[in-house]
């Protein structure tokens, strides 16, 4: 079953989703922002866009204000790791954490 | 007794396709308000089927027809076959509702693709079907518009935005923490960002990453490209003059990280001076590393 984030009312009428997948792109821990056809995925880990190109500019403010720095981004992590447990957003080790280095080599 | 037909014809930058002038897509329906979600330019009104000549001879083989209702799908095989002569096809069909099944063959001789012939395919609504279609080639490609399930071979096939076919085994589906796949129960969801299983969901970047080697390819060349980048060479020249991320003096560690990985614009002024003075080369020379 995904993770489907709560929204007010009018985002999800105007289209705006919030998802964690049961099936996902081999990829760090990371909910969806949906607009339409429209997404941006967010790291669970660091809290910044997966891709390149995403900026929190293109997201409705309120959309982003519902994820961070809000008791729900916890929710939402836990969310994560409650679908797929194999991967969680905290590893156990620093080795199982994949592209989200913040150690020096 | 003369029968007649609406069809919108509909230009804009809306489907892949080599131009505009090339990508004209006919949307049949009487529907107006339907039609209009394309963002509809023109209006075709048919009287008998010869009335059509006009509606072929502004189609070219890049054209995309999309039928909302049986009855035009019928019309419109009559009428190509009446008005069609010399074209090896009139470009793909795009069925919201299936044909009946002896339609199918002659359809699929005249276009080059028809969608949603098979009566077990699951399209998207229609205003999210609108949306995907009209979105960028690189977006349509990654999103699915429809498919269907063979229990037989145990396989999904999705047909993609851009139309493209791909064929996924159920075995792919492994369950998650929480649910499992049930295949008596698909749709595609969420503007063909989403396949529904019963209370199992799959992102089409989940299943297009597993099954597409291109949609593979072209995601590493992207992040190939990002390596490329000003990040990437801090990252090399730093760990070349064997620094840790905390010897940035008044830049944090996690800053260096951030502009590392490409999260934040490139370092400009005094950012940039105290990388360069830092590392022990001039400020435009960190990119060349």
């Amino acid at each position: 079953m995904p993770y489907d984030h709560s929204l007010a009312k009018s985002l999800k009428k105007a289209g705006w989703r919030v998802k964690i997948h049961d099936l996902e792109r081999l990829e760090p821990p990371h909910v969806t922002i949906y607009f339409k056809s429209r997404k941006w995925r967010l790291s669970l880990r660091t809290g910044v866009f997966l891709d390149s190109d995403d900026r929190w500019s293109q997201v409705d403010e309120n959309v982003r204000k519902s994820i961070v720095g809000t008791r729900d981004w916890e929710k939402i992590c836990a969310a994560w790791d409650e679908i797929h447990p194999d991967n969680p957003v905290r590893p156990k080790t620093e080795s199982d954490v994949d592209g989200d280095d913040d150690q020096d080599e | 007794m003369a029968t007649t037909i609406k069809t919108s014809r509909i230009f804009s930058a809306l489907l892949p396709r080599k131009s505009i002038k090339e990508s004209r897509c006919f949307f049949l329906d009487s529907n107006r308000a339907q039609a209009a979600q394309f963002g509809t330019l023109r209006t075709y009104t048919c009287k008998g089927l010869a009335g059509w000549s006009s509606v072929f001879a502004d189609s070219t083989d890049n054209s995309m027809w999309i039928c909302s209702q049986l009855e035009k799908a019928e019309l419109l095989l009559r009428a190509a076959l009446q008005n069609v002569r010399n074209r090896v096809h009139l470009g793909d069909l795009v069925l919201l509702q299936p044909p009946q099944v002896e339609s199918i063959p002659p359809l699929q001789a005249l276009f080059r693709r028809v969608v949603g012939s098979v009566r077990s395919f699951k399209m998207l609504p229609p205003d999210e079907l609108f949306e995907a279609l009209k979105s960028s080639e690189e977006e349509s490609r990654n999103l699915f518009i429809g498919g269907s399930v063979d229990p037989v071979s145990e396989t999904l096939t999705l047909t993609r935005g851009n139309l493209d076919t791909v064929v996924v085994p159920f075995s792919m589906f492994r369950p998650s923490g929480v649910a499992t796949p049930d295949w008596g129960d698909f749709e595609v969801t969420g503007y063909g960002n989403t396949i529904r299983l019963g209370t199992f969901e799959a992102s089409a970047d989940g299943i297009l990453y597993e099954v597409d080697a291109a949609y593979r390819k072209r995601l590493n060349q992207k992040r190939r490209a990002e390596e490329k980048g000003f990040g990437a060479s801090l990252r090399r020249l730093r760990i070349q003059r064997r620094l840790g991320r905390g010897q940035f003096q008044s830049i944090s560690a996690k800053t260096i990280a951030r502009i590392e990985r490409g999260e934040t614009e490139k370092p400009r002024g005094k950012t940039l001076k105290t990388l360069a003075d830092v590392l022990n080369v001039a400020p435009e020379q960190i990119e060349s590393f």
